[in-house]
């Protein structure tokens, strides 16, 4: 069923959306240390994955549509995410072909791939002048916690993905 | 890949730069409630983020019922002792606000800038990334919410609100940087008769603590003395707790004091908020 394809990531990625902001109404007082703070990149997880087992144009249109929601509902400035998404979903396009398609093999992308959404964030943040974190502190502070965090959020969500995929496509890949 | 620049992809990507660009600039410009589309957008993103909160607060309940459990004793204790201070306090508040109406009356004040009443929300989702501290509440225009209104918790204040939609709205923190109209105005309650005002223009991430400047007053501030907001701007009464004087500095030409400010609220740990309307005689007798 081709629907199937594009509803099954849909609804995930929605549902990985919302988790992302309600888990930090929670998480926050624990994740947020005197000198480390971890955030939580759920949605881009899913996004970073169906990138490989969906068509390019299909992933741009959920990296936008859910950049601008992010946008919208979180943030309240249009365009950065909705940027940073893009992007991000384009590199991991390129790069994709690259390398050995199992959970580790993508799993190294991902890092690359997520450390570029950070910076990407941070530069358009402190270019419109909502931080004045210089960047080795922003490193220290929040880039490297949150790359250890999203890694393992990743080796946990990667076989759930990876299976509603498998269900959506109706056989299975390699990735 | 070596194709990667052709024309077409340059001049695609030139365009996409200039739309987002575009986009940026027209949500930092829009002054006021933000427009129809985003905030029913919203609106419906935050029915379905209640559902969802649901089963994740149960669960996060659950860890923590056991975890309190462990203290209990302890803070039983320690709140014996409280709740007698407590009855003493009540006790003078009644008196004073008994002699307090009495005053007024004689006065003829009929809005003082302590009146208000409030509401309760809950928080719905939080901004995963800390950028811009943003909440979601899950009460709207149909409740009485408008924007510009001051956000409590923990009886501390939190922010105001910065998005009205039917059924949602969207409160940003005094810790967000972006201070185009967030600025707070407050007093520091002194031991001398005199009050000491100021405005809370930032906050300072690396101390996790809130920025207080264009002091008017040569009073010198001891720290410890507790910051309340002043009631003279906007639709903020007077009295609302914002923390307690940390460290006072001179400010940026060491002509004014700058006073650095350890919140009430602990700004990680938010899940219920309280709503202040200073109501609209409030606003009536102003002008």
């Amino acid at each position: 069923m081709r629907w199937k394809r594009l509803v099954v990531p849909f609804i995930i990625l929605f549902a990985l959306f919302i988790l992302d902001g309600t888990f930090s109404i929670y998480l926050q007082p624990l994740m947020t240390f005197d000198h480390a703070a971890m955030y939580s990149r759920l949605l881009f997880i899913g996004l970073f994955y169906f990138t490989f087992r969906l068509r390019l144009r299909y992933s741009l249109m959920f990296a936008a549509f859910f950049g601008l929601l992010y946008d919208s509902y979180y943030t309240g400035i249009l365009g950065v995410y909705l940027a940073a998404f893009l992007i991000t979903v384009y590199l991991t396009y390129l790069l994709k072909d690259r390398v050995e398609h199992t959970i580790l093999g993508v799993g190294l992308i991902g890092i690359i791939i997520l450390a570029a959404l950070e910076l990407i964030i941070y530069l358009l943040f402190n270019w419109i002048g909502y931080t004045d974190l210089a960047i080795y502190e922003f490193i220290a502070y929040r880039f490297s916690p949150t790359l250890l965090y999203n890694a393992v959020c990743y080796l946990v969500l990667y076989y759930p993905l990876k299976r509603a995929m498998d269900y959506a496509d109706g056989e299975t890949y390699f990735v | 890949m070596n194709n990667f620049l052709t024309n077409k992809k340059l001049i695609g990507i030139l365009v996409s730069v200039i739309f987002v660009t575009g986009l940026i600039a027209y949500s930092l410009n829009d002054s006021g409630n933000t427009n129809i589309v985003q905030r029913t957008v919203n609106d419906v993103t935050s029915f379905v983020s209640r559902i969802a909160t649901k089963p994740v607060e149960a669960t996060f309940n659950t860890f923590e019922s056991v975890n309190s459990l462990q203290d209990t004793f302890q803070e039983n204790k320690r709140l014996k002792r409280e709740v007698e201070d407590v009855y003493a306090l009540q006790a003078r508040v009644n008196a004073l606000e008994s002699e307090n109406e009495e005053l007024e009356q004689e006065l003829n004040l009929k809005n003082s800038l302590t009146d208000f009443t409030v509401s309760h929300a809950t928080v719905v989702s939080r901004n995963p990334d800390n950028w811009a501290e943003h909440l979601v509440i899950d009460k709207g225009s149909s409740e009485g919410l408008e924007l510009e209104m001051p956000v409590l918790s923990q009886d501390g204040l939190i922010g105001r609100i910065s998005e009205v939609g039917q059924t949602s709205s969207k409160v940003t923190l005094i810790t967000t940087p972006d201070q185009r109209d967030n600025l707070v105005s407050a007093e520091v309650i002194t031991d001398e008769d005199e009050t000491v005002h100021g405005v809370i223009e930032s906050y300072d991430e690396q101390s996790q603590r809130l920025v207080m400047n264009q002091i008017t007053s040569d009073i010198e501030l001891q720290e410890g003395q507790q910051v309340v907001t002043s009631g003279l701007s906007g639709k903020t009464p007077r009295a609302l707790i914002v923390g307690v004087v940390d460290e006072v500095s001179l400010g940026d030409f060491g002509l004014t004091q700058r006073v650095y400010i350890k919140p009430a609220v602990d700004f990680d740990e938010i899940r219920y908020v309280t709503i202040v309307d200073r109501g609209s005689e409030g606003e009536a007798s102003e002008q």
